[in-house]
């Protein structure tokens, strides 16, 4: 069973990144909800969080491969 | 009169959130303005325009707050500023003592959370978007203005994933019989929905609904998904999805007319899904959707009847008006007796894209083709949007209108001055309207529109005219703002309320046309 089809027969769980009124419309339908407390990364620069996610990605990808290959593996 | 202009450092709140502040500051006595939004490029150049772009607030980052306030004395605005200072306080999640700051942080304190909601601006979508697939979460994203080239690369990883990449743009979906976004309270049910169009997705399973039957689930795709460049990846896995979904016996697909190659795609798809699959294009060829061996359906209500008729094993029937015949041309000739002759033209002021849409395919062959922003025609497009000529219908929805503040099915300012407007223009006979309830819409979108519905028919009045106006409430009895309740507070101001969004087109021809459109809507 994919993520997507088990998400289907699951009791939904949420994380709420942004508009804060959308917690209460979940909670009041009796969803579990988190709220992340966001705020525009890099000050709100654009630019230099492009070139922030540049580097997150140098850094990331070898990680990533890796947990790529081992996931194949099993 | 104080004028003043305070920028709060580091203080970042959602769109939403600061234009109930906004409103709830400007109704306070003696203050005249009341602006609380944050310092990104556009709020800034908006208060440039109105000269309140001080050197401070010039040099406020987007993660800084600004309050503008226009007080009548010093006194006033004290107590405005302490007001402000409170409601930003006062958080919809006050009972959680430490919010998390992350998405990290969050999946510690909900280490089994199964989705991601985003609705961060456009600039910062992919990014927290990306961050919850690579965690293995399904993602509803709210967030409009993501590049289509960030949206393929988000569906290609989600489509490897198995997750659900619900938008961006993605304003309403129904998971398990729970909302998401902006949506109706429906009943749960056995048809499946795949939708590119939040209100067209709204005003189906609303019509299903009240018809009796439920939604098994319903997957938004986000505006852009049958675009060339996405290629139909949502929506196509959502079909495959409810294929195998043991509730769902029956799909409905919703979409604007996609990318004539995509759409092929998704119906070839679809053609071989072992369930019945209601194809609604709005507007689109419905011989192409027929030649895939899929049901088509021209517009939402149609859609609707035709996959309720499916499931009850049942013959579609040909549906104008759910109300009788004799009652609708009662009621237009009624309305139609009191024009003046110079009153010729509707106007349809729209909160939902689609519906605005729907309405411009269903008048066309009816009253000829109308202008809008969104026209289906690029001849017939509006000069300026602010100013109807002729037939028009306005998307106000759309980004010409939104930028730099809500959508209009919570903010109604610039639709409540539009329809005076229209109400001035002495060729204005219809002022056709859609209003949409269910979570995320205003909580009493009546109560908003009404008193500027009752000025707009005074000031017709009083130049000698009457206004009709026409409306379709998109809702149910079960949403918080009770569709019921609704209708009443529009019907008491002289409202003609539709069962659907077709039915308040079709009747607004009538009354237009003086009944000229009879024999074309009846046969």
């Amino acid at each position: 069973m994919s993520k997507r089809e088990n998400l289907l027969n699951k009791k939904l769980k949420v994380i709420n990144i942004g508009i804060e009124t959308f917690v209460q419309d979940l909670k009041r339908q009796g969803v579990e909800v988190v709220h992340v407390d966001w705020r525009p990364p890099a000050g709100g620069d654009v630019e230099i969080l492009k070139l922030l996610d540049k580097l997150e990605e140098g850094v990331d990808s070898p990680e990533r491969d890796c947990s790529k290959r081992l996931a194949s593996k099993q | 009169m104080v004028v003043r202009v305070i920028v709060r450092k580091n203080t970042y709140r959602d769109s939403v959130t600061l234009m109930k502040i906004s409103n709830e500051a400007s109704r306070l006595d003696g203050v005249s303005q009341a602006a609380v939004i944050m310092a990104t490029p556009t709020n800034k150049q908006l208060l440039k325009d109105v000269k309140l772009l001080t050197d401070e607030a010039e040099k406020a980052s987007p993660n800084d707050l600004i309050i503008a306030l226009d007080a009548q004395n010093e006194e006033i605005m004290k107590s405005a500023i302490s007001e402000v200072d409170r409601l930003l306080s006062a958080r919809e999640t006050a009972e959680t003592e430490v919010l998390p700051k992350t998405l990290d942080s969050a999946l510690r304190l909900m280490p089994d959370a199964n989705l991601v909601m985003i609705s961060v601006p456009g600039d910062f979508a992919k990014r927290e978007a990306l961050k919850a697939l690579r965690k293995g979460l399904n993602v509803f994203l709210f967030s409009s203005n993501v590049p289509v080239e960030q949206e393929l690369e988000l569906k290609k990883i989600s489509r490897e994933e198995g997750l659900l990449m619900m938008g961006p743009d993605c304003g309403t979906a129904i998971i398990n019989n729970i909302v998401l976004g902006f949506g109706n309270v429906v009943s749960q049910g056995s048809i499946g929905i795949v939708s590119a169009s939040g209100t067209g997705l709204q005003q189906v399973s609303t019509l299903i609904h009240e018809r009796g039957l439920g939604i098994s689930q319903a997957i938004g795709t986000g505006g852009n998904d049958l675009s060339g460049t996405v290629g139909g990846i949502m929506m196509i896995e959502g079909i495959k999805l409810l294929e195998e979904d043991e509730k769902t016996q029956a799909i409905v697909l919703i979409s604007k007319p996609p990318d004539p190659k995509i759409g092929e795609k998704v119906l070839e798809v679809a053609s071989r899904c072992k369930k019945p699959v209601v194809v609604n294009f709005i507007g689109g060829e419905i011989d192409v959707i027929r030649k895939g061996g899929c049901v088509a359906a021209t517009i939402l209500e149609d859609a609707a009847r035709i996959v309720c008729a499916l499931v009850q094993g049942k013959k579609p029937e040909k549906t104008i008006f759910t109300i009788p015949k004799k009652r609708i041309t009662s009621i237009a000739n009624t309305e139609s007796s009191k024009l003046s002759r110079m009153q010729k033209y509707i106007r349809g002021l729209f909160s939902g894209g689609t519906l605005c849409y729907e309405t411009l395919v269903i008048l066309a062959p009816l009253i000829g083709n109308v202008r809008s922003n969104t026209p289906l025609k690029p001849d017939y497009k509006l000069e300026d949007v602010n100013a109807s000529k002729k037939h028009t219908c306005v998307d106000m929805g759309s980004e010409e209108f939104t930028v730099g503040r809500p959508h209009p099915m919570i903010d109604f300012t610039l639709r409540k001055r539009r329809i005076i407007q229209e109400a001035k223009d002495p060729e204005t006979a219809v002022v056709l309207l859609d209003v949409v309830l269910g979570y995320g819409a205003h909580q009493n979108p009546a109560a908003e529109l009404v008193p500027s519905i009752a000025e707009a028919k005074t000031a017709a009045e009083q130049s000698g005219r009457f206004l009709s106006v026409v409306a379709s409430v998109v809702g149910t009895p079960e949403d918080p703002q009770d569709l019921r309740k609704q209708k009443r507070k529009l019907e008491e101001v002289g409202v003609i309320v539709m069962p659907s969004n077709a039915q308040a087109a079709r009747i607004a021809a009538l009354v237009v046309t003086r009944g000229a459109v009879e024999e074309k809507l009846f046969g």
